[in-house]
This record gives C-alpha cells, sequence and structure tokens, in this order.
C-alpha cells in the first residue's frame, strides 16, 4: 500500500467517524428535544395565586443528554396542584426511558382525568405502578414522589418511593424533613401506602430527585447531602440556592432536579405603589419613577441596573401587549412599515386602561430583597408559549421577557398572564 | 470498593459508587445465593449506596426470596435506608 493509499484510508475513517458523531449528536438533540416534550410544567413562568402568591420555580440538569430523572408540575383545578420527580435507577439510556415511559403515562392520566373532572391520586399511583412493572427490568428500581398539595384544605398528600426526604420551612422557619413512605417501584411488589401531611404553616417546599444530595463537595469530600438543609433555609428563591449548591459541588456527577416552591410575603404597607395611565408619556415617567425609588432603596449598582432593564421590558410589554391589545406578529409588521410609534399614540388617546406598579422589599437570611410587580388591565396571555419562544433562540417574538429572566431572580405571571412579578437581591 | 465472603456472609469494604462496584456485588451474591437462602452484608465503610444495588437487593428478596439482613456502620447510609423507607426490607442494623 502506498502512502497516499493510507492517507486516503485514514480520511475515509476519520469521515466516518465524523459523520456518525454528527448523526448522534443529532439523534440526542431530538431525543432532548423530545424529553423536554414529555417533561410537563404548568407553572412555565407562572406563580399561584391565592390568598398568597407562590413562586414555583425547577432545576432541571441532565447529565448526559437523556436524562434519568423526570419531573412534572401540574394544575389540576383551583385548589390542587400535584408534582412528580421521577429518578430511574442508574444513569443513560435504560433510565431515561423509564423516566420518560413513567413520565409520559402519568401525564396522559392527568389529561383524561382533569378532561372528566376525575382527578384521584390513588388512582393515578396505581394505574402508573401497574403500567410500568411490565415494563422494568428485574434488578430495577424506580424512585419516584408523588405529592399533591391542596391550597384549600391546607394539605400535602403523598407517595414517596425511595426518594430523599423532602424539605418543608415552617412559618418559624424550622425544616421538616419527610421521609419516604414506600420502598422503590420494582417488578414485584403492588402494595403501597400515601400519608397526609397538614401544610398550613408552611411557606417553602423542597422536593428533588438524590443525585443533588450524593454529589461530592470541595468540602473535606463531604457529600452536598450534608449542607442542604442549611441552604435551603437560608435560600429564598431557587436562584439563591442554585447559587449554593454550584458554590459547593466539585463537578455534576448524575442528574440533577429540583422544584422549590416558596410563598411570597404579600405587599403590606410600607410596599410603595403607583398607577400608570397607558401612554408613552408614562412608560417614560414610569421608568424614572421606578429608578429613582430604587435608587433609594439600594445602593447595589449592579442590581440597579439590571431591575431598570426589567422594569423597561415588562412595563413596556404591559403596555404596548397588555392596555393596548397589540400582538407580537402586528408589532412586527407595524416596526417593519415604521409605523409602530403612530400606531401605539393612536391607541393610547382611546385608552382608558391603567397599569399598576408596586414595590416591596423583604428581609431574608440577612438579605433584601425587591419585590416589583407590574399589572396591566389587558387580556393577559398563556406563558406556555413562552417555552416554545424559548427553545427557539432565533425567534424575536418574547425576547423582553427572556432578558428579563435573565437579569432578574425571576419572573412569574398571574394565571390570566396580565400581572407580572420579579425578584432582585438589593 | 473491596468484597468479600465466606458461606453467606459478605463483606463489604470502601464507598459503594460505581457500576464496577454493583458488578462486583451482583456477582458475589449471586453465586452465594445460588447456595443460601439467608445473606448477610456487612457494609463497613460506605456512606452511601447506588440505586442498581438497592435494585438489586430488592430482586433478591421479591423475586428470589432470600432472606437478606444488612449490617451497616455507616450511620449516614442507616439514615439514608431510612429516608428511603427502605430499614425494614433490607432488615438493615447498625454495627
Amino acid at each position: 500500500m502506498t502512502l497516499q493509499q493510507t492517507k486516503l484510508g485514514i480520511n475515509k475513517k476519520l469521515k466516518k467517524y465524523q459523520d456518525k458523531e454528527e448523526y448522534n449528536s443529532y439523534q440526542e438533540e431530538l431525543g432532548f428535544a423530545k424529553e423536554l416534550n414529555i417533561l410537563r410544567n404548568d407553572f412555565y413562568y407562572k406563580m399561584i395565586e391565592k390568598d398568597s402568591s407562590w413562586l414555583v420555580d425547577f432545576l432541571y440538569r441532565p447529565l448526559d443528554i437523556m436524562s434519568g430523572d423526570a419531573y412534572t408540575a401540574r394544575e389540576i383545578d383551583e385548589h390542587r396542584t400535584f408534582y412528580l420527580v421521577i429518578d430511574g435507577m442508574g444513569k443513560g439510556l435504560s433510565a431515561s426511558l423509564t423516566a420518560m415511559l413513567m413520565s409520559a403515562f402519568i401525564n396522559h392520566l392527568i389529561d383524561k382525568m382533569k378532561t372528566h373532572d376525575s382527578f384521584d391520586l390513588n388512582i393515578l399511583i396505581r394505574e402508573s405502578l401497574e403500567y410500568i412493572q411490565p415494563i422494568l427490568l428485574e434488578e430495577e428500581a424506580l424512585a419516584i414522589d408523588y405529592i399533591l398539595i391542596n391550597n384549600y384544605f391546607l394539605s400535602m398528600e403523598y407517595a414517596k418511593f425511595s426518594m430523599p426526604a423532602m424539605l418543608l420551612q415552617s412559618n418559624n422557619n424550622d425544616i421538616i424533613r419527610i421521609k419516604s413512605n414506600n420502598p422503590p417501584m420494582n417488578k414485584y411488589k403492588k402494595e403501597y401506602v400515601t400519608s397526609t401531611y397538614n401544610v398550613s404553616n408552611i411557606s417553602k417546599f423542597l422536593f428533588y430527585s438524590d443525585g443533588l444530595v450524593e454529589n461530592e463537595t470541595c468540602i473535606n469530600e463531604r457529600l452536598y447531602g450534608d449542607f442542604i438543609q442549611e441552604d435551603f433555609a437560608n435560600s429564598f428563591t431557587k436562584e439563591d440556592l442554585r447559587e449554593k449548591i454550584f458554590e459547593k459541588i466539585k463537578a455534576q456527577e448524575d442528574d440533577l432536579t429540583l422544584i422549590f416552591i416558596n410563598k411570597l410575603p404579600s405587599f403590606d404597607n410600607k410596599a410603595h405603589k403607583k398607577e400608570f395611565s397607558s401612554s408613552l408619556e408614562a412608560v417614560e415617567d414610569a421608568s424614572e419613577w421606578y429608578e429613582k425609588k430604587f435608587e433609594n432603596l439600594s445602593q447595589n449598582s449592579e442590581a440597579r441596573t439590571q431591575a431598570n432593564l426589567v422594569f423597561t421590558e415588562l412595563f413596556m410589554n404591559a403596555y404596548e401587549h397588555g392596555n393596548l391589545g397589540i400582538d407580537s406578529s402586528s408589532k412586527n409588521l407595524l416596526i417593519q412599515d415604521d409605523k409602530y410609534i403612530d400606531k401605539l399614540i393612536e391607541l393610547s388617546l382611546n385608552c382608558n386602561k391603567k397599569i399598576f406598579v408596586q414595590l416591596n422589599i423583604i428581609e431574608y437570611a440577612n438579605n433584601n430583597y425587591m419585590v416589583t410587580k407590574i399589572s396591566d388591565e389587558g387580556e393577559g396571555f398563556d406563558t406556555q408559549i413562552l417555552s416554545t419562544i424559548f427553545r427557539n433562540g432565533q425567534t424575536f417574538n418574547g425576547r423582553g421577557v427572556f432578558v428579563s429572566r435573565k437579569n432578574s431572580l425571576g419572573i412569574y405571571y398571574n394565571s390570566k398572564g396580565n400581572s407580572v412579578l420579579y425578584i432582585h437581591k438589593i | 470498593m473491596e468484597i468479600s465472603s465466606h458461606d453467606n456472609l459478605v463483606n463489604i469494604d470502601g464507598n459503594i459508587k460505581s457500576i464496577s462496584d454493583f458488578q462486583n456485588i451482583k456477582n458475589t451474591m449471586d453465586s452465594i445465593a445460588a447456595k443460601h437462602k439467608k445473606l448477610v452484608v456487612n457494609i463497613n465503610d460506605s456512606i452511601s449506596i447506588t440505586s442498581s444495588v438497592i435494585g438489586y437487593f430488592n430482586k433478591l428478596i421479591l423475586k428470589d426470596n432470600i432472606d437478606l439482613e444488612l449490617n451497616v456502620a455507616s450511620k449516614q447510609l442507616i439514615e439514608l435506608f431510612d429516608d428511603l423507607s427502605l430499614t425494614a426490607a433490607f432488615k438493615v442494623r447498625s454495627i
């Protein structure tokens, strides 16, 4: 074989590997996109508004592209919310298949139950157990949390199958650990139990998979499980907790999934409130007012810059999309035709709707947080569309919300989508 | 991790962490389970356990009807078994 032939052979092989790698990475991308379709989150950028506002946040970081973890958060009805965390045995494809099949099946059942107004936690557990048992391998164990919170009866009904203890924080800042009440799901055992816990005194919840607590940290090679209680107690938002986790863990060793729910203290008498008309001048006035308020409340210049940016974006949304009712595609067309500002002025003339702004300072674990709420009198929107928008970075729509999310500790819409709240540490 | 056995007694030293640890445990215990209906496992150091080992122990108990007893040294691991509702199923005892 000549040198030329050898080189040709090597190049051919390299091309083959390259093609295979590209093909695999393409398949993984498709797989992950499907995985995200299977996970259902009814609280995407949403808060639960009852007597108080509840903020529901998630952290989902698969180790491989295909995750052995899965989560789901569903709004069952006016009073009940359902949370599911699944941790398939081991890592990789088999764990991922089990977690995704189970997640898809449970969500399908919930959809059916919601359609017939017949949600029943016990039927859900029994049916999903029956469904997964023939699929599980002989030595496979499936850890799973079924959690139903009822805001009317202030109760939490749960079946935990070998998941790490969930953490609850009481209004007195006590941390309560709730252990599993069932061994892991497996091919053989059909019996299970559910338990109920009174949550009338609870202000924070944390549900998570074992990847989090079994991860080694930089601190004397201790596991993160040694720190989770204290970090949870000192975290006001999921972002606070996320920062604390990644400060400590050396390198991610397993899929990480958590659901963080916290009750926001009500806007009290000390809250700063102001209402604005729907006009371009009011947009300017509101920005100036907000900037001054923030300046008086905090010396943190970085937080101030970020908060001002978020305020401008979300106040503008309340004005143009909310009160004036201009949808994104019309806005794009108007901008293209250079008629956007004229249209805003024209629509503002006949618009009596107001925009309400509230600012509140919350002290938590030696930190101060500024909570800003902007509400309009428009028709609102379905925040689920944001999930599609954010997955496709190319799209122009929703960029303001995306920027706002990046520059705050989280943004949360009410169920109607005409009121948004965001948080900064100041 | 290192594993050794004598009759129906298994000793596990070091941390149970990797897939190869699981394979070692499975190979050792499968060969003992072929001869004995009762297995006693001493977990002398490990502070944690992998889900694959939990799944394997489950199968030994529920499918193969093996009487399994775990003697565990680490308080942390005992707490973990308790958190995961496995203390009774695996007959976990402190040593």
